[in-house]
């Protein structure tokens, strides 16, 4: 088993389970109706069961033949899905100008070879810009500072 | 209307300083996201979504058009001169662009790419002209069954003719499917998939969708991939000169290339990255001495390139005269659409002639726009590509929070696209096309619709879509695409030899 696609097999796995799931969901929630005059829950089955039998599709032949490994980014997605949170929750509250200065630095530390003061840069320069582009040409009405009301 | 009166509205409509300008602002920025590897169309055109709220409807979609055909401007020159994409649709420019370079030939290739993309889409404006009113008139008659068995032909071919495994494509578009029916739905009232949660009621961000699939997933897939390579050539106006075997080569493939990329533009489902594919395929296949293709043959640059340009005009046929959105990009344009209000289709010619008309000739002005951004100032776009990616994500990030979070107000909005965004990375992981995903979310409540009306009116009949010729010949369409891809697959494992173009090394 050591060096079969994983990839397509874990592809075919993941579209069996979001089919199975979302089919089954709408299977129980959702009144189905007839041809003629379908229910809520007709198509949402219809398309998860499909899905399941696709995802069953990829998975299969997968097993059965050589593949490569799979490559994943574990330090760049974290940082850059926290750099985002943070950014939309301190946006009401600290203003645009701290939020995007935390928002730049979470999702620079992606970049390893960055170093510390290109960082603060960036995060400075970003700042700005945003500032220019958000407040100042498009005018969109959002907190600048912490103290900004 | 004729097409001359519709063209003199057009002219008008198109000449106002507000719409030449945001012409201007999309073909700078298109040309701008296609220079630069690491953020596309897609991206941007979600990106600007929020932002044409405050401005008038012909101006908004104007520029999200210039956009997306300033892009097929500007990917090649990375494709050229770094042999990286800036655009999916001109990674086969760097097969035989980057061989140029290489050779010193590096201005000539930047110059003929540019006046094969003119070319290419000039024309393709020109077949979107001749067909469009007519393909709309044919609309008006379409019911129900029509656009549901045209939809679903558009998603079998946006699944099966996309690169990579055509049952990966196909899923890619059922997911987007049952994606669309998250929310309330329309004939029942009923909440579907909303698990409590108070703004999925009203579905599925589409803004949020885009920028999560394409924005943020494309940043982390290019934060430490595109930082080897460095564009060194200094391009001078002596070296951009082709010589006259040059113009004499290229001649015939951009014409070819334009033939090719206006009838799989047109065709919904497949788009400008299929187009130049195709194209340079053929150019291959025609050329007398083939062995020259990937050591710096011009007929490799210009056929495709005037084929992608071609394409992304014509992708407008459908999306215009029947409302129905060939590709991603055009999905979004259709969002567009609706957000300011305008139902696509084929009453849109009639009803919004100042619109639509406009629209065409904004094309042909942004396309001389971009002949001249991309001619005199092409030293600007080589140095732009010097700047270091670790500078323009963290950007990129912030301006995507912000835009998302404009649409509502609601910092939800932004944790969505978040999610997504982790989604839409874990499914390039796994080797999935996103792009036929946000096809089906947006064909999705529109195909049920049409599916429940159709068989309302046949009282449950299933024969109605095969008693109905047009439909049927959809459907028979459809099936033979299914058929043929079916049938390469098959024949391919026999031979037992996996050949892949994402497998490829560009």
């Amino acid at each position: 088993m050591g060096n079969r696609d994983i990839r397509d097999v874990l592809a075919g796995l993941a579209m069996m389970g979001i089919g199975a799931f979302m089919g089954w969901y709408a299977y129980n929630q959702y009144d189905i109706g007839q041809l003629n005059r379908m229910g809520p829950g007709f198509f949402p089955v219809g398309l998860g069961a499909l899905l399941a039998v696709v995802g069953f599709l990829i998975a299969l032949p997968a097993l059965f033949r050589p593949g490569s490994p799979i490559k994943l980014e574990g330090r760049t997605l974290l940082m850059v899905s926290i750099s985002i949170i943070v950014f939309s929750f301190l946006l009401k509250s600290l203003g645009i100008i701290f939020a995007t200065l935390a928002a730049v630095l979470i999702s620079s530390l992606a970049d390893r070879e960055l170093s510390w003061k290109a960082r603060f840069l960036v995060a400075i320069g970003v700042a700005v810009i945003t500032w220019a582009v958000f407040i100042l040409g498009l005018s969109m009405v959002l907190p600048v500072w912490p103290w900004s009301p | 209307m004729d097409i001359a009166n519709g063209l003199l509205l057009g002219l008008e409509a198109a000449l106002q300083p507000t719409t030449l300008l945001y012409c201007f602002i999309g073909v700078f920025l298109g040309t701008l996201i296609g220079v630069l590897p690491g953020i596309g169309a897609l991206a941007t055109i979600s990106l600007l979504l929020p932002i044409t709220y405050h401005i008038p409807p012909t101006a908004a979609i104007v520029m999200l058009a210039g956009v997306y055909y300033g892009a097929q401007y500007g990917g090649s020159t990375a494709s050229i001169l770094l042999n990286l994409p800036g655009t999916p649709s001109s990674a086969v420019a760097c097969l035989d662009g980057y061989p140029m370079a290489k050779q010193g030939r590096a201005g000539v290739a930047l110059f003929m790419t540019t006046i094969a993309s003119f070319v290419g889409s000039m024309l393709g404006i020109a077949v979107l002209v001749m067909f469009s009113p007519s393909i709309a008139e044919l609309g008006l008659k379409f019911g129900p069954a029509e656009y549901f068995a045209m939809m679903l032909v558009g998603l079998i071919a946006a699944s099966t003719l996309a690169s990579g495994s055509a049952l990966k494509g196909f899923a890619m578009v059922l997911l987007g499917l049952l994606l669309g029916t998250v929310g309330t739905d329309v004939n029942s009232g009923q909440a579907r998939f909303n698990f409590e949660i108070p703004e999925l009621m009203d579905g599925i961000n589409l803004v949020a969708l885009a920028m999560g699939l394409f924005g943020i997933s494309e940043v982390i897939s290019s934060v430490n991939n595109t930082r080897d390579s460095k564009a060194h050539e200094k391009i001078t106006f002596r070296s951009m000169a082709p010589t006259k075997k040059d113009w004499k080569e290229s001649f015939m493939p951009m014409l070819r290339g334009t033939g090719i990329g206006s009838f799989f533009g047109a065709l919904p489902g497949t788009g400008a990255s299929i187009a130049s594919f195709m194209s340079y395929a053929v150019e291959k296949k025609v050329s007398k001495n083939p062995e020259k293709f990937g050591h710096g043959a011009i007929e490799g640059i210009t056929a495709p390139e005037s084929a992608n340009n071609a394409a992304a005009q014509t992708a407008f046929v459908p999306t215009l005269s029947l409302g129905i959105p060939g590709d991603a990009v055009m999905a979004l344009m259709l969002g567009a659409l609706i957000i300011h209000g305008i139902q696509p289709g084929p009453l849109l010619m009639t009803q919004q002639p100042d619109l639509f008309w406009g629209l065409i000739v904004s094309f042909g002005i942004g396309n001389i726009m971009l002949m001249i951004l991309n001619l005199p100032l092409i030293g600007i776009w080589v140095a732009i590509l010097r700047i270091p990616y670790s500078v323009l994500y963290p950007a990129i990030l912030v301006f995507i929070s912000l835009g998302v979070y404009s649409v509502n107000n609601n910092p939800f909005d932004v944790y969505m696209v978040a999610a997504l965004g982790v989604f839409g990375y874990l499914l390039a992981v796994l080797k999935f096309e996103v792009a036929p995903l946000l096809l089906g979310f947006v064909l999705g409540p529109m195909m049920e619709e049409n599916l429940r009306r159709a068989l309302l009116l046949s009282r449950g009949d299933m024969m109605t879509f095969i008693e109905r010729p047009i439909s049927s010949g959809f459907l028979g369409f459809g099936a033979a695409l299914v058929l043929w891809t079916a049938y390469t697959a098959l024949k391919r494992s026999m031979h037992g030899r996996e050949r892949r173009l994402d497998d490829q090394p560009t």
